[in-house]
């Protein structure tokens, strides 16, 4: 008896399954015009025909001529209008539930007990009804629910706000927003009277507009992103920055080495400003062919702690810095390295010239500077300088101030000839965004852990010099460049070995 | 003036292309998005002062029928206030942007396959110093944009294929040796400009793009929707050459390669929304650098991987038709860079390559005044960290801060 009692179970239950969804669920009863279903896993669309029998799974849609009306074996009935899109997910005798994907299905529901149910989704919506005639209609983003008997309850996906329809009521869903507290419908029957009202065909449209322009929104945002990728670039290879004055300086920095002279390399650096342009170069000129890596040699060029003497000596250097029509040269040779009481090793040049030149004017040397007693140790070089290229002409006489107060890094220096000619010198150290540094800022770095070396603060910086002089009409020569060259080079350093 | 002239010239024929499809049942319906906002950015702990920003979209649309719409769409922003994702360095504090676009787009919908067909202008402008003014930044840039897109419901998913063809400039910015020589022969240096002008570029910024993307999305069950897509960007700098090893500039051009990934997920009960977000995209740039201060050559400078996973969280207060919101997100970005290396805090160079995190996390609020207008308000905070220690340039470990609170009107 117990096994006859498992038998029949199992019969129930395979029953159960069949009617479950892995058979028909509901026929066509009457189509017309363009409708096709899909059966997954295949791929393939094909057309439906009156009596064919539908599964859990389906899909079925209708062309523009379209119609086609569901039978379910639950005894509901659907109505699917032209130019729609359903799937059936569940269709048990307790419990259908379909996806409307576009258009519009019409149900009719056979009253439901307390556990059956019938929902239709759309992607802002679920239509939960229990014994009515109702209608979901998609259109873009906006679901709208007509019941024409019994009630709906209709649920927004985001939200989960719900409202429930009466009979010839109607309500519009869209996302992440309530459901439309329910309007009458003019006449109960006489459907898609609120369809066609303006200002349901209005929200319609205005929902898909505004999607429409938030998509631009968001594919202008993506683009953007490219042209803001660029200008990173710029500014992370060091590019474009603000000067002392807070100008604008687009800033390029080159290092050439001339095709078959191997001993010999040139730093050149290029300021743009609005409506000017100022320009500086530096030539090297070694006792021996570079390396392929220039820092083998430059970072030792004016300063060595090796044991012994660098192998490359810087013999020559030729600096201008120009503003197109003025200029202020910087020319020395006879380059050499000498051991200092510490065993390290100091540069000196053994001539070295400073000469101005205003646009279509003659070059004048201010000064020149030559090393004497050159034989011994660094400490006992003696320096001897020339002014205005006469040994009878006195030194300049020199004035120097900090015009933004003693604490900050600016300095002007002036000297004035004894024949009237001058020349001053403005030196600022700024970050990136043109702030002049001040003793603060460098003690600040100091203290804030970065390793106890100035020179991490120091590379961080950029340099400035603005040359003005009686040569140049009043116009003046005012370059930027990045400390970090004149670090490597030893030309300044700050550090606290 | 002739870059604007082309950019309308396009849109004018866009326009004469769609009206055939013009006819008397046309329905006008303009819709409008305005924001106004005023806020302030924090970098560190320096505050900037505070500024404004204001946005209008409109577009005043025009649907032909059920099957086609022409729409055309104005932007126009104005923004005193710095986001935690724009550029730190070179005076950012300083600086307010605006942008003006237009687009014109036409859609139509017949049996099921959606295709829209849009033209595109942007002009972006930038100030960033006491000395630029509008039309005079630096970074300006002039972008026109020819795109197509067709999507359909395929097999559950909405999906989207778009190819895009734009063009941008930068109308302010050419090399500095380009425009050099008459400089330079007038200084008596003709031998240095040839020396280093040799092959170099003009308009070096300047690029055109090639995008070819495929967006698929679903809504998996009642709660759960998902949306994948795939990118490929073919980035063409026509006027930008390479970068030798020894500094020079060959006669090669740069080129870009961008794919990009991405996958979301969006899990909806009740009020709530719990959302995760994923991106992944690869850089590929022919591109090499010089930096002439520390005389280095840096091998594939530009090309990068980049990853970043976006969770969020959102929650519908309210009742009515209109409902306030409540967002919360965390965005992580990490970025590597294939040959880009990292530098000390003095400048010099190490074997490891250029490693960016960033981490942004973002609360807004949204409220329904009355009727479509709506107050909001947000907070977002970036953290940026990097083995970059070298800041000379450009700062790569940071934290900035903004808020902001406004209106917005939708219409």
């Amino acid at each position: 008896m117990k096994i006859k009692i498992k038998i029949l179970s199992m019969a129930c239950l395979m029953l159960a399954v069949t009617v479950n969804g892995y058979g028909e669920v509901a026929k066509i009863a009457s189509l017309k015009g363009t409708v096709e279903f899909l059966r997954p896993p295949s791929p393939e669309w094909s057309a439906a025909s009156v009596s064919f029998s539908l599964e859990r799974g389906d899909r079925l849609k209708t062309g523009a001529d379209g119609e086609v009306s569901i039978a379910f074996t639950s005894g509901h009935t659907a109505n699917l209008g032209p130019k729609s899109d359903i799937a059936i997910k569940i269709a048990t005798a307790d419990d259908t539930r379909m996806d409307l994907f576009k258009g519009k299905l019409r149900s009719k529901v056979k009253k439901l007990s307390k556990n059956q149910g019938y929902e239709i989704s759309t992607p802002q919506a679920v239509c939960a009804v229990r014994g009515t005639e109702f209608e979901v209609s998609l259109s873009d983003n906006m679901t709208s629910v007509k019941v024409f008997e019994g009630i709906v309850q209709a649920r927004e996906m985001v939200t989960g706000e719900s409202v429930n329809i009466n009979a010839g009521q109607y309500s519009n869903i869209t996302k992440e927003s309530n459901p439309t507290d329910p309007q009458k419908m003019e006449d109960e029957k006489a459907d898609d009277k609120a369809d066609k009202s303006e200002s349901s065909l209005q929200n319609s449209s205005k929902e898909q507009i505004r999607n429409e322009m938030f998509e631009e929104i968001s594919r202008d945002a993506v683009l953007s992103r490219a042209a803001e990728e660029i200008k990173k670039a710029e500014y992370e290879t060091g590019k474009a920055m603000i000067d002392a004055h807070g100008y604008r300086v687009r800033l390029e920095e080159y290092v050439v080495r001339p095709e078959g002279i191997d001993n010999e390399f040139k730093y050149v650096v290029l300021n743009e400003r609005k409506e000017r342009f100022d320009f500086g170069k530096i030539n090297f000129e070694f006792n021996k062919a570079l390396p392929e890596d220039l820092t083998d040699a430059t970072a030792g060029m004016f300063y060595s702690k090796s044991a012994e003497k660098p192998d490359w000596i810087l013999t020559e250097l030729l600096s201008v810095m120009s503003n197109t029509k003025d200029l202020v040269k910087e020319d020395a040779s006879g380059g050499d390295m000498l051991a200092d009481a510490n065993g390290n090793w100091n540069h000196y040049f053994g001539s070295y010239e400073f000469s101005i030149k205003g646009q279509d004017k003659a070059e004048k040397i201010l000064w020149e500077q030559t090393a004497g007693n050159t034989g011994g140790s660094y400490e006992d070089l003696t320096l001897s300088t020339v002014y205005l290229e006469d040994p009878s002409v006195p030194e300049p006489e020199s004035k120097t101030n900090s015009p933004s107060g003693t604490d900050a890094f600016h300095r002007y220096t002036k000297d004035t000839y004894s024949d009237g000619t001058w020349i001053s010198a403005e030196d600022y150290l700024i970050d990136d965004e043109g702030d002049i540094q001040t003793s603060q800022d460098l003690a600040d770095n100091f203290s804030s852990g970065i390793g106890g070396n100035l020179n991490d603060y120091l590379a961080k910086l950029n340099f400035e010099r603005k040359y003005e002089s009686s040569e140049f009409d009043g116009r003046d020569i005012d370059l930027v460049f990045s400390t970090k060259l004149l670090l490597d080079s030893g030309m300044i350093s700050m550090g606290v070995e | 003036m002739e870059k604007i002239i082309t950019g309308l010239s396009g849109i004018l024929v866009f326009v004469l292309v769609c009206s055939n499809n013009i006819y008397a049942e046309a329905v006008f319906t303009p819709v409008a998005d305005i924001s106004l906002n005023g806020g302030q950015y924090f970098l560190e702990a320096e505050p900037s002062s505070f500024g404004g920003s204001a946005n209008i979209d409109f577009a005043p649309a025009l649907n032909f029928s059920k099957e086609s719409a022409l729409i055309p769409m104005i932007n126009m922003g104005y923004n005193g206030t710095q986001d935690v994702h724009d550029l730190v360095g070179g005076g950012t504090l300083t600086r307010e942007s605006a942008d003006i676009g237009g687009t014109l787009k036409y859609i139509t919908n017949i049996a099921g396959l959606k295709t829209k067909l849009r033209v595109n202008y942007k002009k972006s402008l930038i100030n960033e110093t006491k000395d630029e003014d509008w039309t005079d930044g630096l970074f300006d840039y002039n972008r026109i944009l020819f795109g197509a897109q067709a999507e359909r419901l395929f097999a559950g998913y909405d999906v989207s294929l778009a190819v895009d063809f734009y063009s941008a400039q930068f109308p302010n910015y050419a090399s500095l040796v380009s425009q050099t020589e008459e400089e330079f022969n007038s200084s008596i240096d003709t031998n240095t400009h040839t020396e280093i002008s040799q092959n170099a570029g003009t308009n070096v910024l300047d690029y055109s793009d090639i995008k070819a993307g495929i967006d698929a999305s679903k809504k998996h069950t009642d709660v759960l929707s998902a949306a994948y897509g795939y990118s490929i960007d073919l980035r063409n700098y026509a006027d930008q050459t390479v970068v030798e090893s020894n500094g020079s500039f060959s006669s090669g051009k740069r080129k870009d390669t961008i794919n990009s990934i991405n996958a979301g997920l969006d899990y909806a009960y009740r009020r709530a929304v719990i959302g995760l977000k994923s991106e992944m995209s690869i850089l590929s740039s022919n591109q090499n650098s010089y930096d002439a201060d520390a005389t280095k050559f840096i091998d594939n400078y530009y090309s990068y991987i980049k990853g970043a996973v976006t969770p969020s969280f959102a929650l519908y207060l309210g009742k009515g038709e209109r409902l306030s919101r409540f967002r919360m997100w965390w965005d992580i970005d990490l970025t590597g860079y294939a040959g880009r290396l990292a530098r000390e805090e003095e400048g010099g160079y190490v074997t490891d390559k250029v490693k960016q995190l960033d981490n942004s996390f973002g609360i807004s609020y949204r409220y329904p005044v009355f009727d479509s207008f709506y107050a909001h308000m947000q907070f977002s905070r970036r953290a940026a960290s990097s083995n970059m220690k070298y800041e000379g340039n450009y700062k790569y470990n940071y934290t900035a801060t903004n808020y902001y609170a406004g209106l917005n009107w939708q219409y």
